[in-house]
């Protein structure tokens, strides 16, 4: 009887497995022959994979896949925990892809296992993020968020009538990305003298515990005029907290990132801008720049290591313009 | 004086009184341990991945190196936490002072090894000393952690449940105020290198010293005093109590023991990515007790088993890991997890251990 139930399990486990098998491209000979190229395979490793921003690069990623005959792996946890996303990567780079593509969710973290990876002959390209030391791996693509963060200022000074007391929420104190959101954001209020920066909290990406934050920061500023929040998690908490308070078009809000939920709150007033990244043209741009590592149609230490990728301020007016469109994060593919 | 004793009415009711238990043949004990079949389970699904991983990807020695690693940590937990459960006692703040413990570990490695601006340029001037320091104080905050559970359980007589989930959130929150909300810099590489990620022969070392404490807490529990007292206490409070066992002072220890291997955990943790996690870890003690109890544990205590626990906590890292080679969706890995921890239990349900492998009527 034992054997019996030993041998189900093993055939559910196998039909699981091979059902839910992930999003793997097939090559078709058809394709193959189209695109001219050999296939190459090329791992895909992010966290926090149900967050608008990382879906979007996934429909780019997959887009850029198909189009350069890519067999595209995609994986990571659905939290924000580098141990999770480093376990993926390393299982990933078992397999022995042609070029891998990773978030470093922790720029000390993967620092070895990045160069382990490099030291195996994979070649990597280093998505939205830095690792702790320059130049390891063969690329990186960052925004200039510093930029960004200027935008952010300079929307949400305009919304609040250039003078008041602001806010921030943001994410961690220790990730490079928004170290620089925070740091634009402060360097571009230096160009507003009547507005004052009185806050800055931390939420480690729990929409709860941004959520209670934004509560405790409106009851101890009553004469808050607006919140920067630096990224979907915050946006959307405290959109939900600031209508909890009544104070929806009293306390001006600009977000970050332009995922489904931010873009409707946009459109209901509940927030007053929002700062887009371009998360399909991360996905894009790194799955096609690692195909061409892995077809060595590039060299393995380019002459430019890092390339930026730009974003847009976006407010209700510029909405539905098409200039602003393809910088709307998805929430599917 | 005479004592009155009732004389059996034949020798026959005798023999059916004073019987011996009937012990099982031992091919039939060896087929009953729990240990036994999650072991097969273990080994099923390791030929399971390995037959159906893309290029048989699973069975590289790179991925088995991965996987020792991976374990390292969770195994230590679980055969730490074995040991509670086997007093009759939870503690689900194994992840919270892990974190804690790697923390003021970190730190002080860091702040020993060179000034400041020294460990910024990557320069470690006292590097044997600040190691040698960061390990005494990881064992010793997690030490102290355990000390703070067992005094919360033994001298406030609050249900340990309760105790350790007050103690998760203020280890939680005392790791971040240390930390100041951020994962801690400038950790010597030379740690990771040889330590964190060194091998022995192609094993992780960290697995090793895992594998080790494994061991050496079997022995503690089969061969010891203390271990006897363990058992007695999770078998029966109140009957340990009364037949001599001191429970609180077996329980402290026992809570500090715990609190000091899971320091050493924080060590591995934090050794290994030359940084903390002060984010992570917050499903480790459900993951640690889930493993003790797919090796054969029994959460009301008196019953369990290292081995059994460190086999049931690799169950949970080969499943995992197996399941992102197949490209398996992180949304089906974490059903498929759940489903396979309720089978494996189920199945090894079947075998109810007993010291002398007797049937359990």
């Amino acid at each position: 009887m034992r054997t019996k139930l030993l041998a189900t399990i093993a055939a559910l486990l196998l039909g699981v497995g091979l059902a839910a098998c992930g999003d793997d491209s097939d090559d078709s000979p058809a394709a193959a022959a189209k695109a001219g190229d050999d296939p190459v395979s090329v791992s895909f490793t992010v966290a926090l994979t149900n967050d608008p921003f990382f879906i979007t690069q996934r429909c780019g990623a997959e887009d850029a896949a198909r189009k350069l005959n890519v067999k595209l792996s995609f994986q990571g946890p659905t939290s924000a925990d580098f141990q999770q996303e480093l376990k993926a990567f390393n299982s990933e780079l078992v397999k022995q892809p042609d070029a891998a593509v990773v978030v470093p969710f922790s720029p000390t973290a993967f620092l070895a296992p990045v160069r382990n990876a490099v030291a195996q002959g994979i070649p990597v390209v280093l998505n939205n993020g830095t690792l702790s030391q320059e130049g390891v791996g063969s690329k990186q693509f960052v925004t200039n968020e510093t930029q960004l963060g200027k935008l952010a200022a300079e929307g949400l000074a305009k919304a609040i009538g250039e003078r008041g007391e602001v806010a921030m929420l943001a994410f961690r104190s220790d990730v490079p990305p928004h170290q620089k959101r925070i740091a634009g954001f402060r360097e571009g209020m230096k160009a507003f003298p009547n507005i004052k920066i009185v806050d800055l909290q931390y939420s480690n990406g729990e929409a709860a515990k941004a959520a209670a934050e934004v509560n405790a920061m409106l009851q101890a500023h009553p004469d808050l005029k607006g919140l920067f929040a630096t990224d979907t998690t915050n946006s959307q908490a405290a959109a939900s907290a600031i209508k909890g308070n009544d104070k929806a078009g009293a306390v001006k809000l600009v977000g970050y990132d332009a995922s489904p939920q931010e873009v409707a709150a946009l459109r209901a007033g509940t927030i007053q801008g929002l700062v887009a990244q371009d998360p399909y043209r991360y996905g894009y741009e790194t799955t096609k720049y690692a195909a061409q590592l892995a077809r060595k149609q590039v060299p393995a230490k380019p002459a430019e290591f890092t390339q930026e990728l730009g974003g847009k301020y976006i407010d209700k007016a510029t909405l539905d313009s098409p200039e602003v469109k393809p910088f709307l994060y998805r929430g599917s593919c | 004086m005479t004592v009155e004793t009732s004389a059996p009415a034949s020798a026959t009711d005798m023999d059916a009184e004073m019987a011996p238990p009937r012990v099982a043949s031992w091919p039939r004990r060896v087929v009953r341990q729990p240990v036994l079949w999650v072991a097969l389970i273990d080994i099923g699904l390791i030929a399971l991945f390995s037959l159906i991983s893309p290029g048989h990807a699973f069975f590289k020695v790179a991925n088995f190196t991965n996987m020792g690693l991976d374990a390292a940590e969770i195994v230590l937990l679980a055969a730490a936490v074995a040991l509670l459960i086997g007093a009759g006692e939870l503690d689900i703040s194994l992840g919270a002072n892990l974190v804690l413990s790697s923390v003021v570990g970190a730190k002080v490695c860091v702040a020993l090894a060179g000034s400041d601006a020294e460990v910024a340029a990557g320069l470690y001037p006292h590097l044997g000393i600040a190691i040698a320091a960061g390990v005494v104080a990881t064992i010793l905050a997690g030490s102290l952690f355990g000390l703070g559970n067992a005094l919360l359980v033994t001298r406030a007589g609050i249900n340990s449940f309760i105790a350790t989930l007050g103690t998760l959130g203020i280890g939680t929150g005392l790791a971040l105020v240390i930390a100041g909300g951020n994962d801690v810099q400038f950790v010597p590489p030379q740690l990771q290198s040889g330590f964190g990620l060194a091998k022995v022969a192609g094993v992780p070392l960290a697995f090793i010293v895992s594998l080790v404490a494994g061991g050496v807490l079997w022995f503690l529990l089969r061969r010891t005093r203390l271990g006897l007292r363990t058992l007695a206490l999770g078998s029966s409070r109140e009957a340990a109590i009364r037949a001599g066992v001191p429970a609180a002072k077996t329980l402290l220890v026992l809570f500090v023991l715990v609190g000091a291997l899971v320091g050493v955990a924080g060590f591995i943790d934090f050794s290994r990515f030359a940084t903390t996690n002060v984010g992570g870890h917050q499903t480790d003690a459900l993951a640690a007790i889930a493993g003790v109890v797919i090796g054969g544990g029994s959460l009301f205590g008196g019953r369990v088993s290292i081995p059994g626990a460190v086999l049931g906590a690799l169950l949970a890292v080969i499943l995992q890991t197996g399941l992102i080679i197949q490209g398996l969706q992180p949304f089906y890995q974490q059903i498929a997890v759940g489903t396979v921890l309720l089978i494996a239990v189920w199945i090894r349900g079947h075998a109810r251990w007993t010291p002398d492998g007797s049937t359990q009527t």
